[in-house]
């Protein structure tokens, strides 16, 4: 081997030796605190929309709060929650989660933590929300849109043809009927009941009291510390040191969960924004004219 | 001594090719370094990597890789220059490392290249050059070692 070789040889070496000890030097070993953001409606699975920018996946969330969980180093989790809450399952799912978690997590509602989003909040080990935020709301919604009587006046006739009697219920096309009405009440007075029980139960709190409170209403975060909703108002920095003191560390450093935009979502959401904007303006500069030719007051 | 040298082609290296010899040098034990150069991108300030140090691990982490990065450069040249009597940049340039005694011994590698541990000591080092009638560095002189060009 010439002397050159020989040279590069042993270049080589320190490379590779350089190499295998950054794995050991690249490691973060401080303690960490994760912060997982909660922004928008929960909803099971988005779609690129007009909505998608102000929702967020069960599942990402679910699955950050898992990743924290397995990372030794994360030794506690604080919930940055600012959303109207969300669909049933969807929020549900990031209850369990939150329950399943063995390291401490903290609730910060910043602006808003209503319905599913303050029953995911209720199943964290402390919530801190801010003053002034909106917290509580729970209650289930459920809403139809019903087109049979513009139909009506466009000649246009529905037919629906089912298997079962209830198969097309909430169809669009056609007025409910009070048996059906009923029947969905029904159905939502049975979520309404598990999310009493499980917020009473998360809280600590009495089933008739939390009950009194599920009328959908929502309530300020300085009324909720009194009705025991929430633990305390404050800061993100308070939550951020109640979630140190949970997790028994003095000094942590906080690691944001992010969901990774591609660049495709970010052309989709900016095309479907777009269009959104578009139409918007089109529907409201119809709706001027439409409301000042019967001369009726609207508000904007 | 200086006969046997003229016999062999060899003479004192020039300035600009010792210097040029360094800049390639320098290159690859960037590249040789560059896995661990990362260490400290996550820290957004000097306070936050102090603070990180309140923890016994990672101080030793820390300080594991900064020895690590010394240990390392220092090989790059001592090794190379005790077993080859060059590094890649010197064999590019046809330079060499003689030694003022019988054999070059790899105290004397060490010795002549402890000063590329800091630049302010590789700094009046090199300074001396300049007013060192051989044109060698300090720690070249201590360490009775010197460098020459070969044809």
């Amino acid at each position: 081997m010439s002397r050159f070789w020989q040279i590069l040889f042993t270049i080589l070496v320190l490379w590779f030796v350089s190499y295998a000890a950054s794995s050991f030097s690249k490691t973060d070993f401080r303690e960490k605190i994760a912060v997982i953001p909660i922004q928008g409606a929960i909803v099971g699975q988005s779609s690129v929309g007009f909505t998608t920018a102000s929702t967020v996946q069960s599942s990402t969330i679910v699955q950050f709060i898992k990743e924290a969980q397995a990372d030794d180093s994360v030794k506690g989790i604080l919930l940055e929650i600012n959303s109207p809450g969300g669909t049933v399952v969807a929020s549900k799912e990031i209850v369990q989660a939150v329950k399943n978690s063995e390291k401490p997590v903290v609730a910060y509602i910043r602006e808003i933590g209503t319905s599913g989003a303050y029953w995911v909040a209720s199943a964290s080990d402390h919530i801190v929300a801010d003053e002034l935020s909106l917290t509580g709301s729970i209650g289930v919604i459920s809403t139809f849109l019903e087109f049979s009587r513009l139909m009506e006046d466009y000649g246009v006739t529905y037919e629906g043809l089912k298997t079962g009697k209830y198969k097309d219920v909430g169809s669009p096309f056609r007025q409910m009927t009070d048996e059906e009405r009923t029947l969905l009440l029904g159905k939502m007075q049975t979520i309404h009941k598990v999310f009493v029980a499980d917020v009473a139960h998360n809280r600590g709190l009495d089933e008739q009291q939390v009950a009194s409170l599920a009328n959908g209403i929502y309530y300020l975060g300085i009324e909720a510390v009194d009705l025991g909703l929430i633990d305390e108002v404050g800061s993100r920095d308070l939550a951020l040191n109640r979630t140190k003191e949970l997790a028994n560390i003095e000094d942590a450093v906080e690691v944001e969960f992010k969901q990774t935009s591609y660049l495709g979502d970010i052309l989709g959401k900016l095309s479907a924004y777009s269009f959104y904007h578009i139409g918007l303006g089109i529907g409201k500069s119809l709706q001027m004219i439409s409301l000042e030719e019967k001369n009726r007051p609207f508000v904007l | 001594m200086d006969i046997k040298r003229l016999l062999r082609k060899e003479q004192p290296a020039p300035l600009w090719k010792r210097v040029l010899a360094y800049v390639i040098d320098a290159l690859i034990l960037a590249l040789i370094l560059a896995p661990l150069a990362s260490f400290d991108t996550s820290y957004t300030s000097f306070s936050d990597l102090f603070n990180s140090f309140k923890t016994t691990t990672y101080t030793f982490q820390f300080f594991f890789s900064v020895c690590l990065i010394l240990i390392l450069s220092l090989a790059y040249w001592t090794v190379l220059e005790y077993r080859f009597q060059q590094t890649l940049g010197k064999y590019f340039f046809h330079l060499k490392i003689v030694s003022e005694q019988k054999h070059l011994r790899f105290s004397q590698c060490l010795l002549r290249n402890i000063s590329k541990l800091s630049s302010l000591l590789l700094l009046a080092d090199v300074l001396y050059m300049f007013f060192s009638h051989t044109s060698q560095r300090y720690s070249e002189t201590l360490a009775h070692t010197e460098v020459i060009s070969y044809v």
